[in-house]
C-alpha cells in the first residue's frame, strides 16, 4: 500500500481498519500523522454536525389524513376573509420582487390581523397584570434562547400555506403581514403547542408567538434577557407576544400593523 | 372527517416507519439546505409526500433510505423553485442559521464554517456517513452514485477540511 492508497482509505472510511492500514501507519511517519489528523477531524466533525431538532419534529406525528385534507383546503382557499377585510392571498410571489416590499405587502395583514383583531386595549402597561405574568415572560424568553437562530435577518419568505398550517391549529388566520415571514413552526411552551413566527420587519426580525389559551389581563411589556416586546390579549382567552431585539424593530411591526388596519397596539 | 379502520392502520404504519426517523431527516435536510427554517419546511413537505406514497414502500427496512431520498428530492425541488424565482442561492444561505446541539466553541464554529464552505456534492456524503452513520454502499444508493464515486467524494471532502482547518497537529 502506497501513501496515496493509504490516504484514500483513511480519508474516505476512517472507521475502517485493516492490518494493511495499521502496518502502513506503523512504518510510515507521514501516514501515521495523517491518521492522527483524520481521527481529530472525525471528533471535530461529529461536534460540528450536531444539530438540535425543532419541537415540532419531536411532537407526536400529526394525523396525516387530516393534515392532508387541511392543506388541500388551504391551497383551495385563494382568498381569506375576515369580518372587515378581504385580502387576496398570493399563491406565488412574483419572481423579481420575491423579497422586495411589494411582494410581501400583498400578503398584508396576516400578523396585523392576528395581532390587530385581538387587541382589546391600546395602552401598554409597564406593570405585569394578572397572575403568572412574570412567569409567562420568563417562559417565553427561555423558549427563545435555543431558537435565537430564527431571529437573524433572513431573506427567506415562507409560503402562505406553510404559515397557515402553523397558525390554523391555534385558531389564527393569515390575512396580512408587516413583512416576509422567515420562520413558522409550532413550539411547545407551557405544555401547549403554539405558533412561533418570525417576521422580517423593516428594522429587523421580530418574533410573534400566538398563544390561544394563555390569558393575560391586559397588554404587558417585555424587557428581559436582551429582548423587548409586548404581550397582548388575543381572541377569546388567548394572547399574542411580539418580541424583538430592540424597540425599533418592535415599533416597525407595531406601525405596520397600525398602518394596515388602522389600529394601534 | 370520517376515519375508517384502514385510515387508522395507515396512520399507525406511517407513525412506526417515519416517527423514529424524523430527527435524522431534519438533520439531513438542515445540512443540505444550511438553514433551519428551510430544513423544517423540507421535512414537513417530505412527510406529506411520504404519506401520499406510503403504499409504494414495500420493505419496512428500507424506510430510512426511502425517506432520505424523499427529503433529498424535496430539498432539490425547493432550490429549483428558488432558482426559478431568480433568487441568488448563495445570498439566501449566505448567513447560516444554526440550531446546535453542542456547546458553542471556536473550534466547532470554525469547523462548521469549513463544512458550510464545502461544495454540496462533498458535504452531503460526509453528513450521511458521519452524522447518519450510513455505509458507503447505502450512501451510493441514496445519492445514486457508484461506490467509487462516494469514496472519492468522501476523501476529497476530508482532504479539503484538513487543508482548510487547523487541527492542531504539526
Amino acid at each position: 500500500m502506497d501513501f496515496k492508497e493509504f490516504e484514500l482509505s483513511v480519508l474516505s472510511e476512517p472507521d475502517r481498519d485493516s492490518d494493511e492500514i495499521a502496518a502502513k501507519a506503523q512504518s510510515c511517519p507521514k501516514s501515521r500523522a495523517l491518521k492522527r489528523k483524520a481521527a481529530l477531524l472525525e471528533q471535530q466533525l461529529v461536534q460540528a454536525l450536531g444539530v438540535s431538532v425543532p419541537d415540532s419534529l419531536r411532537a407526536p406525528v400529526p394525523d396525516m389524513a387530516e393534515l392532508e385534507a387541511r392543506l388541500q383546503d388551504a391551497s383551495a382557499d385563494q382568498v381569506v376573509q375576515s369580518s372587515d377585510n378581504v385580502v387576496p392571498l398570493q399563491k406565488k410571489v412574483a419572481p423579481a420582487n420575491r423579497f422586495a416590499v411589494p411582494a410581501w405587502i400583498g400578503l398584508a395583514a396576516c400578523l396585523a390581523l392576528v395581532i390587530g383583531l385581538v387587541v382589546r386595549q391600546p395602552e401598554v402597561q409597564t406593570d405585569v397584570p394578572g397572575l403568572g405574568g412574570e412567569d409567562l415572560i420568563a417562559e417565553l424568553i427561555e423558549h427563545l434562547g435555543p431558537e435565537l437562530s430564527s431571529m437573524q435577518p433572513s431573506e427567506v419568505s415562507l409560503s402562505i400555506e406553510r404559515v397557515s398550517s402553523v397558525l390554523e391549529p391555534a385558531g389564527a388566520r393569515m390575512v396580512s403581514t408587516p413583512g416576509p415571514i422567515s420562520y413558522a413552526k409550532s413550539c411547545v411552551i407551557n405544555g401547549e403547542l403554539i405558533p412561533h413566527l418570525v417576521v422580517q420587519g423593516e428594522n429587523g426580525p421580530v418574533t410573534i408567538l400566538v398563544m390561544p389559551n394563555q390569558m393575560v389581563d391586559g397588554p404587558m411589556s417585555i424587557m428581559s434577557g436582551g429582548f423587548e416586546g409586548i404581550i397582548m390579549p388575543a381572541g377569546d382567552g388567548g394572547s399574542v407576544a411580539i418580541i424583538g431585539r430592540d424597540s425599533a424593530s418592535i415599533e416597525a411591526v407595531r406601525k405596520a400593523s397600525s398602518d394596515t388596519l388602522g389600529i394601534s397596539i | 372527517m370520517q376515519r375508517t379502520a384502514s385510515d387508522a392502520a395507515r396512520q399507525r404504519r406511517f407513525e412506526q416507519l417515519v416517527g423514529e426517523h424524523r430527527e435524522d431527516l431534519y438533520r439531513y435536510a438542515y445540512w443540505l439546505s444550511r438553514d433551519s427554517a428551510l430544513a423544517e419546511d423540507v421535512v414537513q413537505d417530505a412527510m406529506m409526500r411520504a404519506w401520499k406514497s406510503l403504499d409504494s414502500l414495500r420493505e419496512e427496512q428500507a424506510a430510512k433510505p426511502w425517506l432520505l431520498t424523499i427529503v433529498r428530492r424535496e430539498n432539490a425541488r425547493f432550490f429549483e423553485r428558488k432558482r426559478l424565482e431568480t433568487v441568488d442561492i448563495d445570498e439566501l444561505v449566505g448567513a447560516p442559521t444554526l440550531h446546535l446541539a453542542t456547546e458553542q466553541n471556536t473550534d466547532t464554529d470554525d469547523m462548521r464554517a469549513a463544512i458550510f464552505e464545502l461544495e454540496p456534492e462533498y458535504r452531503e456524503p460526509l453528513v450521511l456517513q458521519v452524522l447518519l452513520g450510513h455505509s458507503t454502499k447505502e450512501i451510493a444508493e441514496i445519492m445514486d452514485l457508484s461506490n467509487g464515486a462516494v469514496l472519492t467524494r468522501l476523501h476529497r471532502a476530508r482532504k479539503k477540511l484538513i487543508e482548510n482547518f487547523d487541527l492542531g497537529e504539526g
